[in-house]
């Protein structure tokens, strides 16, 4: 077993991480800008170094401070959490140059899944179902003979992309090369990286993903799916739910199955996600994310396994020690994110000095948070607070849960995501599970209509 | 400064404060018994007393001694050179009080004045992070 892991991050991620390491009887070392001097994975692990000043690049992506935090506090392993670091192959690469175990996947794997053309490419190879489209499309004038044959409407999205940026809906022919120029500028300018690929549009389709657990002697199994269809304009997650309603058996069962085949065809170890657009009974392969979620609680809820110490396991070379026969889900999970941000205003990052903090607690409530009452929001940062998770029997007692809670929450100073979140879990649409990624946008548009 | 003096304080250096502390204030004489000792000051002329008055409303200019605190701005570990600092020693500008070992690189710590070194705050081989005070020199 590993003996002393740094955790290369922040926030609630940073924390979950800590205990994760602890209830492992493993050392942890946190890392922390002067912003986060006073947060409280700093707190709560062994030991803590502080490298650099607020902004992401001088701290959390600083990696020759990090990489010497972990060498001088004598750590053999660096767990990167999520976002940041987490899917950097060339940090996974200098972790194990310095004798540090990444926990995650091999480098290799992390390039060719982080490239969105070459991970489609290896899925189809896998025979997992991926979108209709292109490779890398070099001219306008191959874009338009793809569109043809794709059929419009059709998706222009970056390679290297994320986020929406270098994306672009192209319904008609005549909007094609305009639609081109704006992607690969709007990609070189975000990614240094202009490459753009096609793919057919899917009209509303919903967001799920497949959690999958690879030890690293070839065992693979699957921990079911989450809907994450709840999504702002900005495709970030909003709620997301373990099982995803309304989705076939026979859907289900092929989402679980193509997420252990994928894994097995590219030799995959550690966690990870795989995600889909689904519509109907249709299920495309979007991207694989090789690292931990941030809404991997509803997994754990459901699967009552620990991911995070999975992965420390798996980084240590222990075998997974079951297989899928030995998993059963059990009840439903919903989780909330609390974002510091003005849902009422485009959803807008607040940072500032928070009051009074009050949590909810009670009978299948967990939360994972990293703030407190008087702590400080960094305008640097991610703007998640916190997740708050519920979880039940049935999914109409998660919902009811989940609104108990809600209601009970208090993070006064900014404000938050609380009630947007409430708004969505009373809808009808949210109620009877029939929701797609247009769902809160739609919301959303209705109000201010 | 008080009249009040510290336990483990000479006589003669309690003198001394105490005559200190006297002709800064407007009194014509000071009387001061404690166990088995006992001071007197006496002003021989009132234009003492009144120019001693004056000095106390217009408080003596506090002499500015800036301190420059050097601190890492890489992590790593802090290696004292051969010629091991000192509490008390002058140090020229641009001398080199340490260095920080990372991931086989030294970045020198060296001093942005010259002046006293007046605290040394890390000890060689410790870890240190981003920001942490190393050295404080009183700038000469």
């Amino acid at each position: 077993m590993l003996r002393k892991v740094l955790v290369a991050n922040r926030g609630e991620i940073a924390l979950r991480i800590v205990r994760a390491c602890r209830e492992l009887g493993i050392g942890s070392v946190a890392i922390f800008s002067e912003a986060d001097r006073d947060s409280t994975h700093v707190r709560v692990a062994d030991e803590a170094f502080c490298v650099g000043p607020g902004p992401v690049p001088r701290s959390y992506l600083n990696v020759p401070n990090i990489i010497s935090a972990a060498l001088v506090s004598g750590c053999d392993a660096i767990h990167p959490g999520y976002g940041f670091l987490a899917e950097n192959a060339r940090f996974a690469e200098i972790c194990a140059d310095h004798g540090l175990k990444f926990i995650g996947p091999r480098p290799e794997i992390i390039t060719a899944m982080g490239d969105k053309a070459t991970a489609k490419r290896v899925m189809a190879e896998a025979g997992v179902a991926t979108t209709p489209g292109t490779d890398i499309l070099a001219t306008v004038e191959l874009a338009r003979e793809a569109a043809e044959s794709v059929g419009y409407p059709v998706l222009l999205k970056a390679t290297a992309g994320g986020g929406g940026k270098g994306m672009r809906v192209v319904e008609r022919p005549e909007d094609l090369e305009r639609a081109f120029l704006g992607a690969t500028a709007e990609a070189e300018a975000s990614f240094k990286d202009g490459r753009v690929y096609m793919e057919k549009l899917i009209r509303d389709p919903r967001h799920i993903e497949v959690q999958v657990l690879a030890d690293e002697h070839g065992e693979v199994v699957h921990l079911g799916e989450r809907d994450c269809s709840i999504q702002k304009p900005s495709h970030q997650k909003l709620i997301e739910e373990a099982g995803a309603p309304n989705l076939s058996d026979r859907a289900r069962a092929r989402l679980h199955e193509m997420a252990v085949r994928a894994c097995r065809h590219v030799g995959y170890s550690n966690a990870g996600t795989l995600e889909f657009l689904s519509s109907g009974d249709d299920v495309f392969f979007m991207e694989m994310n090789t690292r931990i979620q941030v809404e991997h609680p509803v997994t754990e809820m459901v699967y009552g396994i620990d991911l995070v110490k999975e992965q420390i396991r798996i980084a240590s070379g222990e075998p997974l020690g079951y297989t899928q026969s030995d998993l059963e889900p059990r009840g439903h999970a919903i989780e909330c994110r609390i974002n510091a941000e003005d849902a009422r205003n485009n959803f807008a990052p607040q940072a500032g000095k928070l009051g009074a903090v009050i949590f909810p607690g009670g009978p299948g409530i967990r939360i994972d948070t990293h703030i407190f009452s008087g702590a400080s929001v960094p305008p640097y940062y991610d703007s998640m607070l916190a997740k708050v998770i519920a979880f039940a029997n049935t999914r109409e007692q998660a919902i009811a849960r989940m609104e108990r809670a809600l209601r009970e929450t208090l993070v006064d100073g900014v404000a938050t995501t609380t009630e947007m979140c409430l708004e969505i879990l009373g809808t009808e649409g949210f109620r009877n599970g029939v929701y797609d990624i247009g769902f809160l946008p739609r919301l959303l548009a209705q109000r201010v209509g | 400064m008080s009249p009040e003096h510290p336990p483990e304080e000479e006589p003669s250096a309690r003198a001394q404060r105490l005559a200190e502390f006297f002709v800064k204030t407007p009194l014509l004489r000071m009387r001061i018994e404690r166990e088995n000792e006992e001071f007197e000051f006496v002003r021989s002329s009132f234009a003492q007393v009144r120019g001693a008055a004056e000095q106390a409303a217009t408080p003596e200019p506090v002499a500015e001694r800036p301190i420059d605190v050097l601190r890492a701005d890489v992590v790593g570990v802090l290696r004292f050179g051969r010629h091991v600092p000192t509490l008390g020693e002058e140090v020229a500008e641009e001398r080199e009080l340490a260095a920080i070992e990372a991931l086989g690189i030294r970045t020198s710590v060296r001093a942005r004045s010259s002046g006293r070194l007046t605290a040394i705050l890390c000890q060689d081989g410790a870890a240190v992070d981003y920001g942490r005070a190393l050295f404080e020199i009183e700038r000469g």
